[in-house]
C-alpha cells in the first residue's frame, strides 16, 4: 500500500500549497470595479437607440403629472394648479389640497411637496440637459436632421419644466448643463423671470423648427405641440401678435380639426361629440381623434405603462352613497373627490352646451345597488346630486366625467391606464382668442370663440360679448379639469381677483403674496452659507 | 411561550365612530359620514380587534446536540441543532436547522490543517398580517365573511383597503440555505524556530429562495388576477489570507511579530420576477409563463478588499508591552487614485501591580494600564457610488413598451477613506483578590474625511451625492466592574455592571466653519440631532391669538415655539429637539447562587434620548378612515396644552412633530436554573444536568407611549415577552 503524497512529504506539499494561496491572491485587478447592471451616461449615449431612451424618460416625467406628489397613487400634483382657484376646490382634503384652499399658514417653505416638484421638474431639466449636451458628440452615427430632432424634443420638455417653474415660483435657477459629480453648487442664483422665458422661447422656436410635423407613433411631440406653447408663451411674455401667429400656425395647418361629430368606441351610444376624445380607445389620433396635439400613453400590463389618478381625484367618493355601486359600467368608475368644479363652475353652461350636459358633467346618479338601497328607493330611482354651498367631504357634489374609466381585471381599483388628450387644438383656439383680444380685434375674438362654443352648441356670441372675463369662463367651460387654471389665471393677472369671487373657500383667505409659491426650504439651505432670495412674504 | 409584551391603545369602535363623528362632520349629523358597513356595525354593536386577529401566544423550541473528542493528532466537534419558532404574530414563523463540524488535524509536529463548518437551512415562510394596516384599519369594518372565511374587502364600500389579515392567505415559501467554512493550514517552518506560515481561507455562501403568491381570495390576488414573486438572492462572501508569524522568547524579551496579506470579496446577486394575471390560483407562483404581465429584474453587486498588515508585539519581562501595527487597505469602491489607506497604531501596556515595588498587593492585587493612539479605516459606502449611473424611466406608445433613462445618481471619482485617530487610555483592576474586577477606558477620537450621503440642491436634478466630508471628534467613557458580594459553600451573590457615554460632534465640515443647514449638520452637535420646529403648546380661548406669532390659529390648534422671538414662525424657529444618541447606556447583572439552583437577571437602560413617536400624529385622517390610538384632544371645556383639537388642520401646515423621551429601563432576562447534585446525576447514568426557566423581556420602564422605544417603527410586529424552560444535559 503507498501512503499519500501528504504522508509521506507533508512539509514539502504544504509549502507548494501556501506558495500557490499566495500567488493567487495578488493582484490590484481586484479593486477595479466592473459593474455588470449599471448603465451610465458614457455607455448609454452613444447612439440614436440611447438618446431615445433617454427621450423616452423625458415623456414618462411629464406624465407624473397626473400621477400623485412623490409618486404616490394619490395627492395628484395638480392639486397645485387645481385647487384654490375660481373652478375647482377641495373637498376631499389632503395635505396637499388643504395647502392650496386654506392658504395661510399652509402655504410655508417647508411643505414638502413643494421640495417634491422642485426635484421632479429639475430632474427632468437635467435628463433633458443630458441629451443635449451628450447630442453634441460628433462620433454618433445620425444625421443632422436626426440629431436636431432628438434635441428638438429634448428642448420642448425642458422648457414644459421651466413653464411649470416659472409659473409657480417667478425667478428660478435656468439650469441648462448637464450635471456632475465634480460640480457641486451651493451658490444657485434665480434668474430673472423674463430671461427665463426668453431661453423657453429659443427652446420652443428651435423645437419648431425642427419637430416633424406628424408622427407614426401616438404620444411623441409634434411641431404644433412648439407652436402652442409659443403661443402661451408670447401671451405671457405679452407679445399678442406671435402668439395669434403661432395658434394660427397650429389651426392653420390643415392637420387638426375639432371633434364636430361622435366617432369610435361608443359612437353608437347616446353622448355628445366634445366627450368622445376623452374615452379610452378614442384619445389618440390613430383612434380618429382629430383634435389631439399632444396625447399622454399609459398601459395597464406594460414595463413603462405608468398610473394615472385623475379619476381617482375628480370624480367624487360616489362609493359612499347608499345604493350606489361604482363598480358598474357608466358609474365613473371609483374616485375618491380630493377635487370638486366650484359651484360656480358647474353653473357656468347654458342649458344646451354639451359641456355641461349629462354626459359631460354627472348631476345625479341611478340607484343600482340592491343590496344597499336607502329606504322608500328602488333600483333604477334618480339620486340627485346637490351643488349648493362648497363644504368639505361632501359625496354628493357633481364631477366632471372626462376622467370616467373602468376596468375589467379590477373594477373597483384606484387607478387608471387609459391613454389621455394633453394639449388638444380647442386651447389653441382659446388662447387665440386671447392673443386677438389683447390685440382689441374683439370680432376675430369673438369667431374664434365661436368655433369652440359651436362644436359643442352653446350659442354664438358676438364682438360686444368678448371680455378677458368671458374668455377665462369659456376656458373654464371647455377644459375643466385639464388646463392649469393656477397659471391661466395667473397670466392674465386675475387670479386674486376670479378666485375672491368664485371659490368661497379659498377667496377669503388668499393675500397677494400666495400669487409666488415659497422656494422650497431646502433649496434655500442646500445653498450653505448663502442662502438663496426667498419669495416677499413667506 | 410567547406573548405581546405592550401593545398602545387603540380606539374601540364606539370611540372610533364618536371621533369620526366629531372630526367630519363637528359632531352633528352624522350618519350621513359614516358607510352602510360602519353603520350595520355600529347597529349590531360589533367591532374588529384587528391587532388581536392578526396575533397570537407564541412557541418556541429549540434542541442542541453535540459530540466531541479527539484522538492521537485529531480534535473534533460535531454539532447539530432545530430551532423553532411560532412567534406571536400570525404565520410569523422561522424554523431553523444547523449542522456543524470543527476537525483539526495535525500532521506530525510542525503542521496542522483545521475547518469550522457550518451547513443551515432557515425557513422563515408564512406570511403574517400587515401590522401597519391592523394598527390603522377601522374597526367598524368586517375581517370575516359570513362563511368564515377572510374578507377581500373588509370595507365593501372603500375598495381601497385590503384586509390587513391578507397574509394569512398568501402561499409564502421562504428558505435560505447556507454554508460557512473557515479553514486553516499553518506550518512551523524549520528553519528559523518561531517561524510559523498560516493560510485562513474562508466561504460563506448563502442562497435565499422566495416564492409567493397572493390569490384571488386576496385584495392584492383578487385585483391582479393572481400575483407571483419570485426571487433567488445569493451571497458569497470569500476571505483569503497569508500570514507569516515569528514568536520568540529570548530571558526576559518576548517578541511576536506578524505578517498578513489577505484579500476577500463579497458578490451579491439578487433575481426576480413578478408577474400577474394568471388562469387560475391553483398552480401558485409555479406559472409564470402563463402571466398577463411581467416584470423581472436582475442585479449583482461586487466588491473587494485588499488587506496588509505588518504587528510588532513586544513584552520585557511580562510587565511591559508594546505593540506596533502598520496596515494598509485596499477598497474596489472607492476612486481610481484613492483605494489604499494605510492606518499605523501603537499601543503600550505596564502590569503595575506585578512591579515589586508596588505596596498594595494585598488589597489592589491587579493593575494594568494601557495607552493606545493609531489610526483605523472605515469603507463603509456599497460598491459604485464613483460611477453616475442612470436609472430606468420607461414611457410606452400605443401599447408598445419604450425602454427609457435618466441620469440618477451623481459619480464622485474622489471617494476614499474615513479615518478615525484614536487615543484610548485604561485600566484592568483587580481588588481584594479579584472580589472587584474592571475595566476603565476613556478616549478620544477624531473622524476625518467621513463617509456621508449629502443632501444637495434639487437644483442640480439629483439631490444626494455621496463625499467625504469634515472631521467629527468623540469622547467616552467605558467602565465595568464585576463584584464578588458574597461568598459562601450554599450561597453567592455576583454582580456585574457595566456603564458607556459617548459624546460626538461636528468639528469642521467644508474648511468654512458653515452649518449645513439642508443636511442638518451643525458645527458643535452630533452628526445626528432632531432639528425642526418646536411644540409648544396649544393654543387656548384666553390667548392673545391675533398678536402672537400665529395669528391664524384658533384656540385647540398647535402652538409653535417661536424660537427667535421675532413674531413669526417661518424657518429660522427651527430648533434642536433632545438627543438621537443616548446619553448614557448601563447594564446591571446580578447572579444568586444557593446550593443547586441559580437565579440570574439583567437589567439595561438606555437614557437621554428623544424620538418623535409617529404614533401621535393624527393619522385619523380627515375623512376618518383610519383608526389611530386613543387621545385626548382639546375642547373649549376641557382646554388641555397636550394635544390639539379633534378637527382638521390643527398643526397650521407646520411640520411639528411630538417629541417624547425615548429612555427606557429594561428586565431584559430573568433565568432560574437547578444543577442536579452530582449524586442524582450518577444514579441517572449521565454528566451533567440542568433544568432552568427563563423569561425575557419581562419589565419595562419608559415614558414613551409607542409600541417600544427599542423598536425602529412603532406599526411593527409587537415585541414579545418570552417564557423558556429548558434541561441540558451532558454525558
Amino acid at each position: 500500500m503507498t501512503r499519500s503524497i501528504i504522508a509521506r512529504r507533508p512539509l514539502r506539499v504544504a509549502l507548494a500549497a501556501l506558495a500557490a494561496l499566495g500567488l493567487a491572491a495578488c493582484g490590484d485587478d481586484l479593486l477595479v470595479e466592473a459593474p455588470k447592471d449599471i448603465i451610465v451616461a458614457d455607455n448609454l449615449y452613444t447612439n440614436p437607440a440611447g438618446f431615445e431612451a433617454g427621450l423616452n424618460a423625458l415623456y414618462a416625467q411629464v406624465r407624473k403629472e397626473r400621477n400623485g406628489y412623490q409618486e404616490s397613487g394619490d395627492n395628484i400634483v395638480g392639486m397645485t394648479w387645481s385647487v384654490g382657484v375660481d373652478n375647482g376646490w377641495a373637498n376631499y382634503v389632503l395635505i396637499s389640497s388643504r395647502t392650496m384652499q386654506e392658504l395661510g399658514s399652509f402655504n410655508n417653505p417647508l411643505y414638502e411637496n413643494y421640495l417634491w416638484m422642485w426635484k421632479w421638474l429639475y430632474e427632468t431639466i437635467n435628463a433633458a440637459n443630458t441629451i443635449v449636451n451628450r447630442a453634441a458628440n460628433p462620433d454618433i452615427a445620425w444625421t443632422p436632421e436626426e440629431r436636431d430632432r432628438v434635441i428638438a424634443e429634448a428642448r420642448l420638455i425642458r422648457a414644459w419644466a421651466y413653464r411649470h417653474l416659472t409659473y409657480l415660483w417667478g425667478d428660478v435657477p435656468l439650469n441648462l448643463d448637464e450635471s456632475s459629480g465634480a460640480t457641486i453648487r451651493t451658490d444657485w442664483t434665480r434668474t430673472p423671470r423674463a430671461e427665463v422665458q426668453r431661453q423657453m422661447e429659443e427652446d420652443l422656436l428651435f423645437a419648431e423648427a425642427h419637430l416633424p410635423e406628424t408622427s407614426p407613433m401616438q404620444g411623441k411631440l409634434v411641431k404644433a405641440v412648439a407652436q402652442h406653447y409659443l403661443a402661451e408663451l408670447y401671451l405671457a411674455m405679452d407679445r399678442p401678435a406671435e402668439a395669434q401667429a403661432k395658434a394660427e400656425a397650429v389651426i392653420n395647418s390643415g392637420l387638426y380639426s375639432l371633434i364636430t361629430e361622435r366617432y369610435g368606441v361608443k359612437a353608437s351610444e347616446p353622448g355628445v361629440p366634445f366627450m368622445d376624445q376623452f374615452l379610452d380607445g378614442n384619445a389618440n389620433r390613430n383612434q380618429g381623434n382629430t383634435e389631439v396635439l399632444w396625447s399622454l400613453q399609459l398601459d395597464r400590463d406594460l414595463e413603462g405603462g405608468g398610473l394615472n389618478i385623475m379619476r381617482r381625484e375628480w370624480v367624487n367618493r360616489y362609493y359612499t352613497l347608499r345604493g350606489i355601486d361604482i363598480t358598474q359600467e357608466g358609474y365613473g368608475g371609483r374616485g375618491i373627490g380630493r377635487i370638486s368644479p366650484t359651484k360656480w363652475a358647474i353653473d357656468l353652461y347654458e342649458p344646451g352646451d354639451d359641456r355641461g350636459s349629462r354626459f359631460a358633467i354627472r348631476k345625479f346618479l341611478l340607484y343600482n345597488d340592491a343590496d344597499r338601497l336607502p329606504a322608500g328607493k328602488s333600483l333604477g330611482d334618480t339620486l340627485w346630486l346637490s351643488w349648493d354651498e362648497e363644504s368639505t367631504n361632501d359625496p354628493r357634489w357633481p364631477s366632471t366625467r372626462k376622467w370616467d374609466w373602468i376596468n375589467d381585471v379590477d373594477p373597483a381599483g384606484g387607478y387608471q391606464y387609459n391613454d389621455q388628450p394633453y394639449l388638444r387644438l380647442a386651447e389653441t383656439y382659446l388662447l387665440l382668442a386671447e392673443a386677438q383680444f389683447k390685440q382689441n380685434d374683439l370680432t376675430g375674438a369673438a369667431a374664434t370663440l365661436n368655433v369652440v362654443r359651436e362644436r359643442s352648441h352653446a350659442t354664438p356670441i358676438d364682438a360686444a360679448d368678448v371680455t378677458l372675463d368671458f374668455i377665462l369662463d369659456e376656458r373654464s367651460r371647455e377644459l375643466l379639469s385639464e388646463e392649469h387654471r393656477r397659471y391661466t389665471l395667473l397670466r392674465t393677472h386675475t387670479w386674486m381677483e376670479r378666485t375672491r369671487a368664485h371659490n368661497p373657500l379659498t377667496g377669503p383667505k388668499l393675500a397677494a403674496r400666495d400669487t409666488l409659491l415659497p422656494i422650497p426650504q431646502a433649496v434655500i439651505d442646500a445653498n450653505i452659507g448663502t442662502g438663496m432670495q426667498q419669495n416677499p412674504g413667506y | 411561550m410567547q406573548e405581546i409584551a405592550h401593545l398602545p391603545r387603540l380606539m374601540t369602535a364606539a370611540e372610533f365612530a364618536e371621533v369620526k363623528c366629531q372630526r367630519v362632520s363637528a359632531g352633528e349629523d352624522c350618519d350621513a359620514d359614516f358607510t352602510a358597513t360602519e353603520l350595520a356595525n355600529m347597529a349590531a354593536g360589533e367591532s374588529v380587534d384587528w391587532v388581536g386577529l392578526a396575533t397570537q401566544t407564541g412557541t418556541q423550541q429549540q434542541h442542541n446536540v453535540s459530540v466531541a473528542g479527539g484522538t492521537g493528532g485529531t480534535h473534533y466537534r460535531i454539532s447539530g441543532s432545530a430551532l423553532g419558532v411560532e412567534g406571536v404574530a400570525k404565520n410569523d414563523s422561522f424554523d431553523r436547522y444547523t449542522f456543524g463540524l470543527n476537525l483539526a488535524q495535525d500532521f506530525g509536529t510542525r503542521l496542522k490543517v483545521g475547518t469550522t463548518t457550518q451547513l443551515s437551512r432557515t425557513d422563515r415562510s408564512g406570511l403574517s398580517a400587515d401590522f401597519q394596516d391592523a394598527f390603522r384599519m377601522n374597526p367598524l369594518t368586517d375581517a370575516y365573511q359570513a362563511d368564515g372565511s377572510l374578507t377581500i374587502y373588509p370595507w365593501e364600500e372603500d375598495t381601497f383597503f385590503a384586509n390587513p389579515l391578507q397574509g394569512l392567505l398568501v402561499t409564502d415559501d421562504d428558505i435560505t440555505r447556507r454554508v460557512f467554512s473557515s479553514n486553516f493550514a499553518e506550518l512551523q517552518l524549520p528553519f528559523l524556530p518561531g517561524l510559523s506560515a498560516r493560510v485562513n481561507a474562508g466561504l460563506d455562501y448563502a442562497n435565499g429562495r422566495l416564492g409567493r403568491y397572493y390569490g384571488r381570495d386576496t385584495r392584492t390576488g383578487f385585483a391582479a388576477g393572481g400575483r407571483a414573486t419570485t426571487r433567488d438572492v445569493s451571497r458569497s462572501d470569500w476571505t483569503l489570507e497569508n500570514l507569516l508569524r515569528y514568536t520568540r522568547s529570548f530571558d526576559l524579551h518576548t517578541v511576536d511579530v506578524t505578517a498578513l496579506y489577505g484579500v476577500s470579496g463579497h458578490t451579491q446577486e439578487d433575481e426576480r420576477l413578478t408577474a400577474e394575471g394568471f388562469p387560475n390560483d391553483v398552480l401558485t407562483y409555479y406559472q409564470p409563463n402563463l402571466a398577463r404581465e411581467f416584470d423581472p429584474s436582475h442585479g449583482i453587486t461586487e466588491s473587494n478588499l485588499i488587506s496588509q498588515m505588518l504587528r510588532l508585539n513586544y513584552t520585557y519581562a511580562s510587565r511591559y508591552l508594546v505593540t506596533l501595527t502598520a496596515r494598509r487597505d485596499g477598497y474596489s469602491g472607492f476612486g481610481r487614485n484613492h483605494k489604499y489607506g494605510v492606518f499605523p497604531s501603537v499601543a503600550l501596556g505596564w502590569d503595575v501591580a506585578d512591579e515589586t515595588f508596588w505596596p498594595f498587593a494585598d488589597r489592589f492585587n491587579a493593575l494594568k494600564l494601557r495607552v493606545s493612539y493609531g489610526k483605523s479605516g472605515n469603507q463603509a459606502i456599497s460598491p459604485y457610488r464613483t460611477l453616475a449611473r442612470l436609472t430606468d424611466e420607461s414611457y410606452v406608445d400605443d401599447g408598445v413598451s419604450l425602454p427609457g433613462f435618466k441620469p440618477a445618481t451623481l459619480g464622485n471619482p474622489e471617494l476614499r477613506w474615513e479615518t478615525t485617530t484614536t487615543t484610548n487610555v485604561g485600566a484592568d483592576f483587580g481588588l481584594l483578590n479579584d472580589r472587584i474586577r474592571g475595566t476603565l477606558d476613556v478616549y478620544r477620537s477624531r473622524t476625518s474625511d467621513l463617509l456621508l450621503n449629502r443632501a444637495i440642491s434639487p437644483t442640480h436634478g439629483i439631490d444626494v451625492v455621496t463625499e467625504n466630508i469634515g472631521v467629527t471628534s468623540n469622547r467616552g467613557v467605558e467602565l465595568s466592574l464585576s463584584t464578588l458580594n458574597v461568598e459562601t459553600p450554599r450561597f453567592s451573590w455576583r454582580t456585574d455592571f457595566n456603564v458607556a457615554a459617548d459624546r460626538s460632534r461636528i468639528v469642521d465640515l467644508y474648511g468654512n466653519g458653515e452649518d449645513d443647514i439642508v443636511n442638518q449638520w451643525f458645527i458643535g452637535q452630533p452628526i445626528d440631532v432632531n432639528y425642526g420646529y418646536a411644540f409648544d403648546g396649544i393654543w387656548q380661548e384666553s390667548d392673545d391669538i391675533a398678536n402672537s406669532a400665529q395669528p391664524t390659529a384658533k384656540p385647540g390648534d398647535v402652538r409653535v415655539r417661536d424660537v427667535n422671538g421675532d413674531g413669526t414662525i417661518d424657518p429660522e424657529d427651527r430648533t434642536f429637539l433632545g438627543r438621537v444618541n443616548p446619553k448614557y447606556t448601563a447594564g446591571l447583572g446580578s447572579t444568586v447562587t444557593y446550593g443547586a439552583f441559580t437565579l440570574n437577571a439583567y437589567l439595561y437602560t438606555v437614557q437621554g434620548v428623544t424620538r418623535a413617536n409617529e404614533l401621535l400624529a393624527d393619522n385619523l385622517g380627515d375623512d376618518g378612515r383610519y383608526n389611530t390610538i386613543l387621545k385626548h384632544y382639546w375642547t373649549p371645556e376641557d382646554p388641555i396644552n397636550t394635544y390639539p383639537a379633534n378637527r382638521p388642520g390643527t398643526r397650521l401646515g407646520l411640520p411639528v412633530a411630538y417629541y417624547q423621551d425615548a429612555s427606557f429601563i429594561r428586565l431584559k432576562d430573568v433565568t432560574l436554573s437547578y444543577t442536579l447534585p452530582q449524586r442524582l446525576v450518577g444514579q441517572l447514568g449521565v454528566g451533567a444536568l440542568r433544568v432552568y426557566l427563563d423569561g425575557r423581556n419581562l419589565w419595562t420602564h419608559t415614558k414613551w407611549t409607542g409600541l417600544d422605544p427599542e423598536l425602529r417603527s412603532q406599526y411593527s410586529t409587537p415585541l414579545e415577552r418570552s417564557f423558556v424552560g429548558g434541561i441540558d444535559v451532558s454525558f
